[in-house]
């Protein structure tokens, strides 16, 4: 059984303009020690399933559907008292942008005990000391516990976000966009750090980036989510060198090869489209190049084309395809 | 990996590991403070509103050890004789209604008290009935700014509705009905409160707007994602970060309270059992300080209160700039 088993997820949010359908139906699992990666353009849905995991919502968000299931609990059915438990104990996260969640007006030090403190009960003196070894677990000196954020570069509050999400031990980290406000350097230094603290504590990670080489640097499988639903699934390989779904072909066609011809990067024409009132369909139809009859009339369902690879297009269809 | 601190060897030179904890937190906090000081010494303002508060604070200390030494006349005691001396029991008012001259520099009131000394005296009393007004305000503006702020939905609305009724009146009718209504039997405390009371309204709604903006920060969803409860988010996370614009309002709200009282007392509800520059104020008026040609018995308290409201109002200033970002000089 997997660490973690994302079943049929649904998240809708209740807007004034409507029920914007954010997340709609989406599986995916993550095993022990492996780490998954979350890939699509902005407003796919890529944070909301992971804040969904956590419950973590914003208040006009909620579960419609589906199963969380971590060690034979569904996290989606728990009281809050219960999910509050499960938060950085068993799973935490290190925020989008995460050098502004630390309080400007708290020490580093301080905000690395809390969750120790809330969630082990233990005294003060036992948390600093188990934050001078979180600290330096991430390049940080110890001593400088007793600073403010705004004493910290950008990249060091990345790391001590990082340092937090691993107070309390915690089994599966989800990174959500981990490196994105950084720059190339320090993007490099961090996902280094990631890739070794996985390694060393045998951490599970959910990675979630709209940055395709990020994936293929830390991440073992992947999913491709396009407008609320994933529309392929695999181990990054797979994803990268057999590219199924145009979606796919056409982000990784987005990104420039340093090794290939120097071409322009490609791009996908039109936008993302409404989660209000998606089309009919395949989500993707509208931009896609290859898009026939049904996939303006049927909503494809992910299919396995190959050993552990996933892919929801019609065009693997059989039959009625045009040449 | 970057071990650009570790290796730095003024850092090394200063390990925690010999330091205590207390003593490395004191030193930072320390440094915070000198960093805000260096700050505010740039305000002209801020320091010249500070020297004033500093003047009022020595006289309001010192008045009782100055008239234990006898540098400062009883205040409370008439006088008798040419030499200005307190007078002995049996006598009474030989020197009321005295003009200024060198023994009574502001002249003497209507009991033949001597009217300087009051004037120190008064100092005391009237910066603590400002101070502690402000402080009942700031407490109950604040609780009702966090809890309307951070909870929302009914809870604020109600709150606010509260708050919009005590700001459409001016803050001193709603002073006079309060003291028409309760004024006549209140003590002290009760006077305090009613001053505190009409001066909340409009910290609730600074706070409320505060807190608002606080929490959509990203380290309050991180704190929800740790699993801290909403009390500690208020309380650990929140009320920090509203705090330094809770005390320049403070400081400000002093301002204004002590003028309320100057006010309240002149118009006929003086502070039970305190003598402030308002209660001297007061009597200058009702015992026609002007027809005995004694200007200053108005003048002086009048200036005092100008002075220390005004100092009060540059210090909360000058604090405003330092606490509120948006303000702050670069």
């Amino acid at each position: 059984m997997s660490l973690l088993d994302v079943k049929g997820l649904k998240v809708h949010f209740e807007t004034r303009d409507g029920t914007v359908r954010a997340v709609d139906g989406v599986d995916f699992s993550l095993e022990e020690g492996e780490s998954l990666g979350l890939a699509g353009e902005s407003g796919c849905g890529k944070t909301t399933a992971a804040l969904a995991i956590m419950r973590l919502l914003p208040t006009n968000g909620r579960i419609v559907e589906g199963e969380v299931n971590y060690m034979g609990y569904d996290l989606a059915k728990m009281t809050s008292n219960q999910i509050r438990g499960i938060r950085w104990r068993h799973i935490s996260i290190i925020f989008q942008g995460a050098m502004n969640a630390l309080n400007p007006v708290t020490r580093v030090g301080a905000q690395l005990a809390e969750p120790i403190i809330l969630h082990e009960k233990v005294d003060e003196e036992v948390a600093m000391k188990r934050v001078g070894k979180l600290l330096e677990l991430v390049g940080i000196h110890k001593d400088r516990a007793n600073e403010y954020p705004h004493e910290f570069s950008g990249g060091m509050r990345q790391r001590v976000m990082i340092a937090m999400a691993l107070a309390c031990n915690p089994r599966i980290v989800i990174a959500d966009e981990p490196v994105t406000a950084l720059d190339v350097m320090i993007q490099a230094q961090i996902l280094e750090l990631l890739e070794r603290l996985k390694r060393e504590l045998g951490l599970s990670m959910i990675l979630i980036s709209h940055d395709l080489s990020v994936m293929a640097e830390t991440c073992d499988s992947m999913a491709i989510m396009y407008a609320g639903k994933i529309v392929e699934a695999g181990s990054v390989r797979d994803v990268f060198k057999k590219a199924n779904h145009p979606y796919t072909k056409d982000l990784i066609a987005a990104f420039p090869d340093i090794e290939g011809p120097s071409v322009l990067p490609a791009y996908i024409p039109g936008l993302l489209p409404s989660l209000i009132d998606p089309p009919e369909g395949c989500r993707f139809h509208p931009r896609c190049k290859y898009a026939w009859d049904k996939c303006v009339a049927e909503d494809p369902v992910l299919d396995l084309v190959g050993e552990g690879h996933q892919s929801a297009c019609h065009l693997n269809a059989k039959e009625g395809r045009p040449a | 990996m970057a071990h650009e601190d570790a290796s730095s060897p003024i850092r090394r030179e200063k390990d925690a590991s010999q330091e205590s904890l207390l003593r490395v937190r004191l030193a930072s906090a320390w440094n915070r403070f000198r960093r805000l000081a260096s700050v505010f010494r740039e305000s002209h303002l801020g320091m010249i509103g500070l020297f004033i508060l500093l003047v009022f604070t020595f006289m309001a200390v010192s008045a009782p050890f100055l008239t234990a030494t006898g540098l400062l006349r009883n205040p409370d005691a008439p006088l008798c004789g040419s030499d200005f001396h307190v007078c002995p029991p049996d006598l009474t008012g030989e020197m009321d209604y005295a003009a200024p001259n060198g023994y009574v520099w502001l002249g003497t009131d209507q009991l033949g008290r001597d009217l300087f000394s009051r004037l120190w005296w008064g100092t005391q009393n009237t910066i603590l009935i400002g101070f502690m007004a402000s402080v009942v305000s700031m407490g109950l503006g604040t609780f009702v700014g966090m809890v309307s702020g951070y909870y929302g939905g009914w809870a604020d609305e109600v709150l606010m509705r509260i708050v919009d009724f005590f700001l459409v009146l001016p803050t001193l009718v709603l002073a006079l009905l309060l003291m028409g209504l309760f004024g006549r039997t209140a003590g002290l405390v009760e006077y305090i409160l009613i001053i505190g009371v009409t001066l909340w309204a409009s910290t609730a709604r600074l706070v409320r707007s505060q807190v608002l903006s606080l929490k959509q920060r990203q380290f309050i969803e991180r704190a929800r994602a740790i699993g801290a409860g909403k009390t500690r988010i208020v309380w650990h996370h929140i009320f920090p970060n509203a705090f330094s614009l809770v005390f320049a309002e403070a400081i400000l709200t002093i301002a204004v309270a002590i003028l309320t009282e100057a006010f309240l007392s002149f118009i006929g509800f003086p502070p039970p059992g305190a003598q402030t520059w308002g209660v001297m104020i007061e009597f200058a008026w009702l015992y026609s300080a002007i027809q005995h040609g004694l200007v200053w018995w108005i003048i002086a308290p009048g200036l005092a209160i100008v002075a220390v409201v005004l100092g009060f109002t540059l210090l909360g200033y000058a604090l405003d700039e330092i606490f509120n970002p948006r303000l702050r000089r670069r």
